[in-house]
């Protein structure tokens, strides 16, 4: 029997668990039905980015070739990822470009609509207030559960002029329902095992059935939950137009990454970001989080900290995330860090700083993400 | 509605699977029962997703509106704002091109509860917060801020009937007020599956398809301050869902 997933949580009372009273079908039911919403509603967007002007002037125009890394962990009941890309208008007729996506490992296409990098895209009309977009379906049931993955949007001229995205969106798509019978991997437990009348079973991890299954299968929904806080920006050869770039300058000692906007007074405004932590064990500890950067190494060791504040908390200080020298070339790197839960209603402020320890070389970065690591 | 065992909602963990005293045969205890269930309603309010975090357009220029050439529209072919010199309404000085907002999505919405009437779901709220700063120009000007919550993918104009929740404020200038501003988007009304998307490779026994209500957030904003020595600026713009 598959398990219907609901696109909202079921209601229910406390107050009919109590001592010496038969847990009925209804408590069963509800085990079942909450699973199967949590695991199988309840996916993540992995990022949601816009690419604006870049400099004084659009560096994106410059940039060829170039591409989009993202880092990701997969959801439990996530089967197939969806990217939608926006391409930017462009005024000079007939330029083309090539749009290929990189999958993490064990993912393939479902429909790559041309984004393997099969199909020459023609750029929309310039200066339209109309999206041209491309959508893309892949399919992520190969995909470890546990381990940090990657993508890659990349973007070569085919003709014409240089074309560029001004947006992308990758997000977990929902299912609708889930068959734990015909695959026992799949988070949900057997709704056929909550009718009355039918025996009520330990079972275990691995099968269908049974109330252990059930436990296991909510503290999947707990831990398999991963909040991603997601930075993406342009990946390409900084000689080509080093504005468009996100980058900290040479000898920089703890200063602000420069994020590469048009601040038309000269004045370099440096961000924080916010969002609320799930919190689950009510302030008793801090929640743990994969800080993630993808960089373009210099000639010495540098790093790139992270301040995670709670909103109305105590200060907290900045968790460091080394930067190893590998020079010229772009390279990921991570590290665990800890978000605290004493912000008003646990909002979080994210802060962002680097030190590059090169006295030549700028340090340049195109992904920054925070993913949860609940354990 | 969800209630929970202890008077602040937590998760309780409870032992690994391996060492689980859920026998065959033997009763299901009342504590046990609890705590499953006090963890998914706290799992099902908990589990909010980041919806899209944004470095802002910086500093941005403004325009005096006087007519097409001098708003957000220059040189846009195919879109106007619907008149000038009257009121204009703020949602629809925005072309709504990338310059000048921040478009997240789409996401696949989850309901809080069902909603029997009107029916449908009644949505998670999403918390934009947008930091930045008023100029100080040398004329009285505005600054204008607005998110909204849409089902489909057409920004939030005055004449698109998909908005589920909007909010906006207005900047200060002269002198520059800092602003760290929370935009809550709280859907008072419920939505519907509008959209139908791959869920799975095969499908056999479960559907191939779902269907979702396909959210975007969008966060625009324009100014009448001219004065590019001293304008306004967003350095950061946030949106995720929230559980208070």
């Amino acid at each position: 029997m598959t398990a219907t997933v609901q696109l909202a949580p079921t209601a229910f009372e406390l107050e009919s668990c109590f001592v010496g009273n038969a847990v009925s079908t209804t408590h069963l039911g509800r085990y079942a039905e909450e699973v199967a919403h949590l695991a199988g509603a309840k996916v993540n967007t992995i990022a949601s980015s816009i690419f604006r002007r870049r400099g004084a002037i659009d560096a994106r125009v410059t940039l060829d070739p170039k591409s989009h890394p993202v880092a990701w962990k997969r959801s439990s009941g996530a089967c197939m990822v969806r990217i939608e890309l926006q391409l930017l208008g462009w005024n000079a007729s007939l330029s083309t470009c090539n749009i290929e996506v990189t999958l993490p490992t064990g993912a393939a296409w479902h429909t790559h609509s041309g984004l393997d990098g099969s199909i020459a895209f023609v750029a929309p009309p310039g200066n339209s207030a109309l999206q041209f977009t491309i959508v893309g379906w892949v399919d992520v049931t190969g995909c470890s559960l546990s381990t940090l993955l990657y993508w890659d949007v990349a973007i070569t001229q085919a003709s014409g002029n240089v074309s560029t995205l001004s947006r992308l969106s990758i997000t977990e798509v929902p299912v609708d329902a889930i068959d734990p019978v015909g695959d026992p991997t799949q988070p949900a437990l057997d709704p056929a095992s909550t009718i009355s009348g039918n025996r009520i079973v330990d079972g275990d991890d691995s099968t269908p059935v049974g109330l252990a299954r059930m436990a296991y299968l909510q503290d999947q929904t707990r831990k398999h939950f991963r909040q991603h806080f997601q930075l993406v920006g342009i990946e390409a050869d900084p000689t080509l137009a080093p504005t468009g770039l996100w980058f900290v300058p040479d000898g920089s000692t703890n200063g602000p990454i420069d994020w590469a906007r048009p601040d038309l007074s000269g004045v370099t405004h440096d961000p924080d970001w916010h969002f609320q932590l799930r919190n689950l064990y009510d302030g008793a500890q801090s929640v743990p989080f994969t800080f993630v950067v993808r960089y373009r190494g210099v000639d010495v060791d540098s790093n790139v900290q992270v301040l995670l504040e709670g909103v109305g908390g105590a200060s907290n200080t900045w968790q460091t995330l080394v930067l190893p020298a590998t020079v010229g070339v772009w390279a990921w790197a991570s590290v665990t860090v800890y978000a605290p839960t004493d912000g008003t209603d646990s909002i979080v402020k994210v802060k962002l700083r680097s030190t590059n320890s090169s006295a030549t070389d700028d340090l340049y970065f195109s992904a920054i993400a925070l993913i949860e690591l609940e354990a | 509605m969800t209630r929970y065992i202890t008077s602040t909602d937590r998760y309780i963990k409870h032992p690994a699977v391996a060492d689980s005293e859920l026998r065959d045969g033997s009763p299901l205890d009342a504590e046990s029962a609890m705590i499953v269930h006090n963890n998914l309603s706290v799992l099902s309010k908990r589990n909010v997703r980041l919806i899209g975090h944004d470095p802002g357009p910086g500093e941005f220029i403004g325009y005096d509106w006087t007519d097409k050439g001098n708003s957000p529209y220059d040189g846009i072919f195919d879109a106007s704002p619907p008149e000038f010199g009257g009121t204009i309404d703020p949602w629809d000085r925005i072309p709504w091109t990338p310059e000048f907002c921040a478009h997240f999505g789409p996401y696949n919405g989850v309901g809080t509860r069902v909603s029997i009437a009107p029916p449908g779901y009644m949505i998670r709220s999403v918390r934009v917060r947008v930091v930045g700063s008023g100029g100080t120009p040398a004329e009285n000007t505005l600054c204008w801020i607005g998110a909204a919550l849409v089902q489909g993918s057409l920004p939030p104009r005055s004449s698109n009937n998909n908005v589920i929740a909007r909010a906006t404020f207005q900047v200060f200038n002269d002198p520059a007020t800092a602003f760290d501003e929370n935009l809550d988007l709280i859907p008072s009304l419920p939505v519907r599956p509008n959209s139908e998307w791959i869920a799975r490779a095969t499908g056999g026994a479960v559907p191939v398809s779902v269907s979702v209500p396909a959210l975007h957030v969008w966060v625009g904003w324009w100014s009448t301050n001219t004065d590019t020595g001293e304008p306004e600026w967003v350095s950061s713009i946030s949106a995720f869902e929230v559980y208070t």
